[in-house]
């Protein structure tokens, strides 16, 4: 499903235009971009709690110049999908 | 520090933002939910511009351990949920990192590990077998052929299996030939083939009867040694190790912690483990008899048993030498006590 399927399904249910929706949505990825990155861990009912973390040097490989290198260190989203997520999705195993 | 922040709270702020009421964002956002749920369902992947796209990924069957038991268990294949980021939202979160930039580690030299394969296929020719002589005849030919240089190292690999193979032949025939009758000529040879091949030179040893198990040498002490560990390594016995340490208690304060890159003197072992001579069980017993007094001055409660062990072997003899240190209630008790050493 992509971004304009979404959309679509949102305006049709909400009863309201997609304009609305693409506003309503651009607001909850601002408020979303701005708590997590001042650390915030944020928890969203039956989809998940979404954090940022540092993740440290690594070891890495560049197969282009055969070369082994230390990749610095990064700031990475994590996602930790929520129980009624995994449920849901136990429940499409058992389906198919 | 990571704080939590809740979804009224997170509610909130998107109303402020927004002007809406809060209660029109509750349902937006569980509308959202709902339909990023059912996007999964369906398709297994669904994306939200500005948010990052959520992928089903099937993830297989695997063995795992119970975390609280460390029993193994099977874990199912499931999907599993992944989000990645939107490239915008990463390069956001990662800005303040964007400048740092891989280091490269320092370049295996291929010149030297080319220049080690060389001389192991010239090695065979000097044992001087006809068979050998193969080698720098198919030498020449290969450099003619395209794609020579890749072959080459394939057919010298193949070439020092077989030489290392008529070496091993070589030397358990001289070894036959030893016990009847060792011709000059034959003598000469085998010192080179020794020296070709450490693997060899255990294979010589075992066979001559008169020779130590172990000839002595001495060990720099490598990070993560112990004196049995030791022990086991040269002597195959890891029990011997307090006779490591009677030899080297002089430098050794404590025979459980072993300074890093002292070197230690590995005395030299007679008879094979389970089997001493006579001049073994005396030198190992006084090695348990040095092990015990140290471990009495350091006040170890078992101490005794390594004196038991120094008496079983050693005798009234050795006790006598040392009456002088040995705690008299120590070697009442130890003369007590049967059985015998099992070294």
């Amino acid at each position: 499903m992509n971004h304009s399927e979404v959309v679509d399904l949102l305006s049709e249910r909400l009863e309201t235009t997609k304009k609305d929706v693409t506003g309503l949505l651009r607001q909850f990825s601002n408020v979303f971009r701005t708590l997590l990155d001042n650390e915030t861990a944020l928890t969203l009912p039956d989809l998940g709690t979404f954090q940022t973390v540092e993740r440290g040097e690594r070891k890495g490989y560049d197969p282009g110049r055969k070369q082994h290198m230390i990749l610095p260190k990064k700031r990475v989203l994590s996602y930790h999908p929520s129980e009624p997520l995994r449920e849901d999705m136990k429940a499409k195993e058992r389906g198919q | 520090m990571t704080v939590k922040i809740t979804y009224a709270d997170f509610l909130d702020l998107i109303a402020e933002k927004s002007g809406r009421s809060h209660l029109h964002v509750d349902r937006f956002m569980h509308t959202l939910i709902g339909i990023l749920h059912e996007g999964l369902d369906r398709d297994g992947h669904v994306a939200v511009r500005g948010l990052g796209r959520f992928e089903l990924r099937w993830q297989k069957e695997r063995a795992g351990r119970n975390p609280q038991t460390g029993e193994p268990i099977d874990i199912p294949a499931h999907y599993r949920i992944h989000f990645k980021p939107d490239a915008e939202l990463r390069r956001f979160f990662n800005r303040g990192y964007a400048k740092l930039k891989p280091r490269y580690l320092a370049k295996p030299k291929e010149a030297e590990t080319d220049a080690d394969i060389r001389p192991a296929a010239t090695e065979p020719a000097p044992a001087g077998e006809p068979e050998i002589r193969i080698a720098p005849v198919a030498a020449p030919v290969s450099p003619s052929m395209p794609g020579g240089r890749i072959r080459k190292p394939r057919f010298r690999g193949w070439m020092w299996i077989t030489a290392s193979v008529l070496i091993v032949l070589i030397v358990l025939l001289l070894s036959l030939r030893k016990g009847t009758e060792p011709p000059a000529s034959r003598r000469m040879e085998s010192p080179q083939v020794l020296s070709a091949d450490p693997a060899e030179t255990s294979v010589q040893k075992t066979m001559r009867a008169d020779a130590p198990a172990f000839p002595g040498g001495s060990h720099t002490v490598a990070p993560g040694d112990q004196l049995w560990s030791l022990s086991g390594r040269y002597y195959n016995n890891q029990y011997l190790w307090p006779y490591i340490y009677g030899e080297n208690d002089t430098v050794l304060e404590n025979p459980d912690l072993l300074g890093t890159s002292l070197n230690l003197t590995i005395p030299p072992l007679y008879g094979e483990s389970g089997n001493l001579t006579p001049g073994d069980r005396e030198h190992v017993a006084e090695g348990y008899l040095r092990t015990y007094l140290t471990y009495k001055n350091a006040g170890k409660r078992d101490a005794h048993t390594y004196l038991w062990t120094a008496y079983k072997l050693g005798g009234e003899d050795l006790v006598r030498r040392f009456s002088d240190r040995i705690g008299s209630s120590d070697i009442d008790r130890v003369r007590r006590i049967r059985g015998e050493p099992r070294i």
